[in-house]
């Protein structure tokens, strides 16, 4: 991992096309980013991605019989 | 076209058309390593179904059309995602969404942040972040509130699915 330290108004360099800029340090422990990056690259915040990741893991551990119990579910869902 | 033969943890053997293969560059998010599914139907009248992995047998997520349970369902998809697959409009497009079942049936989830988009035309599909606000990795997969018009599944709302058996 590489550490670097930037004062507020300076920029670092990612690849040829994304810059990632301190724009602000609001109080002690929170740091305001303007990042430049081409639109075919996503940025994201980690814990969404985290969220997202667990949510897929959750769901790709149900089993055949889901369906099963699923199905009546919905048929007796009012709202379908 | 050709038949290509999933093996299945839960299903058994499947034979599936390899045309309808969808291919995620990216996987699903966490899922980085596998990128081929085929989307499979347990029965012919169900709404749920399977993005099922043609790699390895036991990967597999049952998906929804979002609309069947949120007629009113709304995705802005960002130009990068758009682009990644390969389209312009939104009738090149089908989208899936996850379901989170747990012990508590009534209690099931539908992942609406995160929905599943697919290229009707080339088969490139990717997991993708809706940027619309107020929609949750975790939204309600029945709801209490009233739905004024119930939604039918139609074919071609989901083109290419297999369907593993028909009746039930």
């Amino acid at each position: 991992m590489l550490v670097l330290t930037r004062k507020i108004g300076e920029t670092f360099v990612v690849g040829d096309d994304i810059t990632v800029t301190v724009i602000d340090i609001v109080g002690g422990n929170k740091v305001r980013l303007g990042i430049n990056a081409p639109s075919t690259v996503p940025v994201y915040r980690e814990e969404i991605w985290l969220q997202i990741q667990e949510e897929n893991r959750q769901a790709a551990a149900a089993g055949p019989d889901l369906l099963d119990q699923l199905e009546p579910a919905r048929r007796t869902d009012g709202t379908t | 076209m050709a038949p290509l033969t999933i093996e299945s943890t839960r299903f058994g053997t499947v034979e599936i058309d390899d045309a309808i293969v969808l291919t995620l560059e990216q996987g699903m998010i966490g899922f980085p390593d596998h990128r081929r599914y085929a989307i499979l139907k347990q029965r012919e009248d169900s709404v749920f179904m399977w993005l099922h992995s043609v790699e390895d047998p036991s990967l597999a997520f049952p998906i929804v059309l979002p609309w069947v349970f949120y007629w009113d369902y709304e995705v802005d998809l960002s130009d990068a995602d758009m682009a990644a697959i390969g389209v312009e409009r939104a009738d090149q497009i089908s989208i899936y969404c996850v379901v989170n079942v747990g012990a508590d049936v009534r209690a099931a989830t539908i992942n609406l942040f995160s929905p599943i988009v697919v290229n009707n035309g080339d088969r490139r599909a990717r997991q993708v972040i809706n940027t619309i606000d107020g929609y949750s990795t975790r939204d309600q997969l029945f709801r209490e509130t009233d739905s004024p018009t119930p939604v039918a599944m139609h074919e071609s709302d989901a083109p290419n699915v297999t369907v593993l058996t028909t009746g039930g």
